[in-house]
């Protein structure tokens, strides 16, 4: 093709510029703004007729950490009289934002500098966005390394159980008809234990999953959490028997009376219990106290003090994030348990904390709104 | 099994709290006997003949109030103290009950061990603690 282009009417130039929703402005040698278009309204917030006269330094720049004198800079030192880069813009209402300014010197015709021309884009959008995936990402790291930790511990508490399992089969294989009735007896009891763990493991694999993504209701029902604890305290009393832990109530009022689901409720005290339990040593003693705060919105104060070993310093928030176990000494009380805890509480506007005694031991303490 | 224990009828809908209460008079060389509705209370009450009853004011078939109406109006029950256990705070309502012939009206506010204590010290005879 060697024809050449259509002549394009001088006006279009102005009118070009006029109609870019790009916003464009062009001062004299001192940047002092001889021109605007309209989308600086837009943009800034100023109409154009505003702003001629002012320093675009002092409208639009003049804010910490901008490079001063830009237009000095262009000229002296880039190649091609142009600066291309993201700023700070003030509008007219005073709130900055992030633009992407091109800054190009305008030449005459034998070569000096008549002014400068400046073409901006907002970019506040583009850069919530990019601050919104630098969030994202972030998460999904936290994500994936607590996910990491969580299969690292999950394959422990796994493996635990499976391997009795696997070793009381095996020797129960072996011995074939020489095992004694006592002792068949005893194996197949220890595997069905293990087992029994292994089931309750899962279930609170899959009651956790099922609270992380909202998939399990709650119920709001008026709940006498005395009845409860009474209820959780005489079902747990097999295991403090077996472990010789003494599981006392202690003298409580006949009637707490909270708004919750009883079988969630039920679950928080189950947790706390057979982790204090599962902590205690032999002949140890763990204790309930319930009682009512007298604070201006009354609250029921639920105290489970056990005589284990503590929480190490630093941990004791830690132990109610998901997936997480502070006390990693074999006994497997998987972390799941005390995070369940934690959203079934929040769920009824209710606190969960831990704290060790001075004379040695934990207590959890557990606040629920009285209903009435 | 303590000689002096007394019979004391539970009435109260409530599972767990029947259960509280009755392991903690069993505790206290008591033999607690437990009833689930105002029907049933008024039912074990006739045929054992109980020392001491403590009833619920919410039951679910008959009040409180009538269980504890229809008690008074039995020749062979009137004797016997009954100790109504409220889920109000303090003494509202009490008059309608002390009225009909309640031994006491406590509220379900009061610690267990004081609601037993109070309840027991209305059991005529020497034998009480």
């Amino acid at each position: 093709m060697t024809e050449t282009p259509p002549s394009i009417p001088p006006a279009w130039f102005e009118l070009a510029i006029r109609s870019s929703r790009e916003t464009v402005i062009f001062t004299d040698t001192e940047r002092a703004i001889i021109y605007a278009n309209p989308a600086v309204f837009d943009s800034h917030g100023y109409l154009p007729e505003e702003l001629l006269g002012h320093s675009s330094r002092e409208i639009f720049g003049d804010i910490p950490g901008n490079p001063t004198d830009l237009a000095q800079r262009i000229t002296r030192e880039a190649v091609g009289g142009v600066w291309k880069g993201q700023v700070y813009n003030r509008r007219k209402d005073g709130s900055v934002f992030p633009v992407r300014l091109v800054l190009s010197a305008i030449y005459g015709k034998t070569g000096e500098v008549l002014g400068y021309a400046g073409i901006s884009t907002d970019i506040s959008e583009e850069e919530q966005r990019r601050e919104e995936t630098a969030e994202f990402m972030k998460q999904l790291e936290e994500g994936n390394r607590f996910k990491t930790e969580f299969i690292s511990t999950l394959s422990h508490e796994i493996r635990t159980p499976l391997t009795s399992i696997r070793a009381f089969a095996s020797i129960l294989l072996k011995m074939g008809d020489k095992a004694d009735e006592e002792t068949r007896k005893d194996f197949i009891g220890q595997i069905h234990a293990a087992a029994e763990r292994l089931t309750a493991l899962l279930n609170r694999m899959l009651d956790m999953t099922r609270m992380e993504t909202g998939k399990i209701t709650f119920k709001d029902e008026t709940v006498n959490l005395t009845g409860l604890a009474w209820e959780a305290i005489t079902d747990m009393q097999g295991l403090a028997l077996e472990t010789e832990v003494s599981l006392r109530l202690l003298d409580p009022p006949l009637e707490l009376l909270v708004l919750g689901d009883p079988i969630r409720l039920r679950e928080v005290f189950s947790n706390l219990l057979s982790n204090a339990i599962k902590y205690s040593p032999r002949g140890g003693e763990v204790t309930v106290g319930l009682s009512r705060e007298k604070t201006p919105e009354p609250r029921v104060r639920i105290e489970i003090r056990d005589q284990g070993p503590g929480i190490p310093e630093g941990d004791e928030k830690k132990i109610f994030e998901s997936f997480r176990q502070a006390v990693a000494d074999g006994k497997n009380g998987f972390g799941i348990g005390l995070a369940i805890c934690r959203r079934i509480v929040e769920h009824y506007w209710g606190l969960i904390s831990s704290s060790n005694l001075p004379g040695g031991g934990t207590c959890f303490t557990v606040t629920l709104p009285l209903s009435r | 099994m303590n000689p002096t224990g007394k019979v004391i009828l539970v009435i109260d809908d409530d599972d767990s709290i029947r259960s509280l209460l009755s392991t903690h008079l069993r505790q206290s060389g008591h033999r607690p006997e437990t009833a689930a509705s105002g029907g049933e209370g008024l039912a074990k009450a006739r045929k054992l003949k109980p020392d001491l009853i403590l009833l619920d004011v919410a039951l679910p078939d008959i009040s409180g109030l009538e269980t504890l109406q229809m008690l008074k109006a039995d020749r062979d029950l009137s004797a016997i103290p009954v100790v109504i256990l409220s889920c109000y705070p303090l003494h509202q309502g009490s008059s309608v009950f002390l009225e009909a012939g309640a031994a006491d009206f406590l509220t379900k506010r009061a610690k267990l061990t004081e609601v037993i204590s109070r309840s027991l010290s209305f059991i005529p005879g020497p034998n009480n603690d």
